[in-house]
């Protein structure tokens, strides 16, 4: 029988446009981070107030933690939008956003739009991400921005609207962060090995990496039930799961021909695979040969079929190494496992965890989590708590 | 019997049921089917709080300590020389059951000390 004994600590600084300012009132905190929300949100709970001048777009840094334990690092990095305040005689609540919140509010205000990319060099997607965050004004490090590397946009033409924006064309009105999030989803290296998706970290700093819903071989983190769990829940559910998907990308040459492709009018690429023991039983064999579930997926920012492609020269984004990847996404039952802890550890989405817990039947020591979305609250009473959403594809 | 002062005004303190209270935001979470290992957090002591029965000399006394609890004017200095040197206190509450006459009498009072 072990008991903790821990100080938790709460530190909220403001920028007032000169210079930090320490935030007295603030009591309680709740921080979210994950793959599953836009960006990093946060809610500041402070009594009575004034004392600091807090405008629309004031940097915001919170810091909390537990000593022993992380003691007070920094959980939270963005800006106050105090358009959702709600102020009542002695309660305040600041609502605060992260860094790529920018990106979401910012709209192209060029006439026209913005061609990121177009024939004949066109622009790797981590240039076009790059391009987005800088006229959003999203603070980033060029070197932590990776992507394909792909001239992306150099094969691009619609022979049947010629005269019409194409699709790497960041449009006037729009968010940077909807085109952003438009090119994540095509930014599939060849070999599917994962998808390149732009986050933000605790610390508030901006990242675009490839990833899979897939936990490493070694966790990061492990936790144990009866030691450090207070609640966990884990549900298992095949809805969704798919063991075929079909991609569609962008125009094909008007009365051209691709190999292996179905249909002349979009470039189209299936993936598909028998082993789906998610299926229920006496379903009827699909076009391959085999009982299927198919999803689709289509996006005109992919200029060809095939990863080597007869038809098309260039090096841009394939339909067939999107469907690989996605096929890996689906063709499979999702765990989701969610609990809480009053552990200190500087957790972030994206990690492997592993939980030991006989009452949920996860007792491989093998068996680890992908750190979905974090959760870290300190609550009026300064209890520490970290609650997090953990995936698996199984 | 200490006699006291706050806000201008002069009672009985009495010492009999005096009650002092120490508290501090602790939260204690056993962690569930376990050996029985617990997490305690710590997050800061809070205000001294009194509870204590004075004697105010007339009806006018009462009034005016009754009419201090929330106002700037309930928060001051608390002179008795059962404390010693003077303490900055806040008057949370003054509470007296029904009586039929007017005078000296009883009241249960409530304190937090800043």
């Amino acid at each position: 029988m072990t008991t903790t004994v821990r100080t938790t600590t709460l530190e909220v600084y403001v920028h007032d446009g000169a210079e930090w300012q320490y935030d007295t009132t603030a009591y309680a905190v709740s921080c979210s981070f994950g793959f599953d929300q836009r960006f990093a949100e946060a809610t500041v709970r402070r009594t009575g107030g004034g004392l600091i001048a807090v405008n629309y777009w004031s940097p915001v840094e919170i810091k909390l933690g537990c000593t022993p334990g992380a003691g007070a690092a920094t959980r939270f990095k963005g800006y106050v939008v105090p358009v959702e305040n709600a102020v009542y005689p002695i309660d305040s609540v600041l609502t605060c956003k992260g860094v790529l919140y920018r990106a979401q509010w910012v709209r192209n205000q060029t006439p026209g739009g913005t061609v990121l990319a177009e024939p004949p060099t066109g622009a790797p997607d981590e240039a076009q991400v790059q391009a987005i965050l800088t006229a959003c004004a999203v603070p980033y490090t060029a070197g932590n921005i990776a992507g394909t590397g792909k001239a992306l946009g150099s094969e691009f033409f619609d022979f049947d609207n010629p005269t019409v924006p194409g699709p790497f064309t960041w449009g006037e009105g729009a968010s940077g962060l909807d085109y952003i999030e438009q090119l994540d989803a095509v930014s599939v290296p060849d070999d599917a090995s994962g998808r390149f998706r732009t986050f933000e970290t605790l610390g508030g700093d901006v990242f675009r990496i490839p990833m899979a819903t897939a936990p490493a071989a070694t966790p990061d983190f492990s936790f144990t039930e009866g030691v450090d769990v207070l609640e966990a829940r884990l549900t298992r559910d095949p809805a969704g799961a798919a063991n075929r998907v079909t991609v569609t990308g962008a125009p094909t040459p008007l009365g051209g021909s691709v190999p292996g492709v179905e249909g002349l009018d979009v470039y189209r690429f299936t993936a598909g695979t028998s082993a789906a023991p998610y299926l229920p039983p006496g379903l009827p064999n699909g076009p391959d040969g085999y009982p299927a579930l198919t999803a689709t997926f289509a996006s005109p920012l992919i200029e060809k079929a095939l990863v080597v492609d007869p038809d098309v020269a260039g090096d841009v984004l394939s339909c067939e190494a999107v469907a690989a990847f996605l096929l890996q996404e689906h063709n499979a039952v999702l765990d989701t496992l969610e609990f809480a802890t009053p552990r200190d550890d500087l957790l972030g989405p994206g990690q492997t965890i592993h939980l030991h817990s006989p009452r949920l039947a996860v007792t491989d020591p093998d068996q680890h989590y992908w750190l979905q979305r974090l959760e870290i609250t300190l609550d009026e009473r300064g209890a520490f708590t970290q609650k997090l959403t953990c995936l698996r594809r199984s | 019997m200490p006699r006291a002062t706050f806000a201008g005004v002069t009672f009985d303190f009495l010492l009999d049921g005096l009650q002092d209270t120490h508290e501090g935001m602790a939260t204690v979470r056993e962690i569930p089917s376990g050996p029985g290992d617990a997490y305690v957090d710590l997050g800061g002591p809070l205000l001294a709080r009194r509870s204590v029965t004075i004697r105010v000399d007339s009806e006018a006394d009462y009034r005016t300590l009754a009419a201090l609890p929330g106002t700037a004017a309930s928060s001051g200095p608390l002179t008795s020389a059962a404390e010693g040197a003077p303490r900055d206190a806040v008057l949370l509450s003054v509470a007296r059951t029904w009586r039929r006459g007017t005078g000296a009498q009883l009241c249960r009072t409530e304190w937090v000390f800043p």
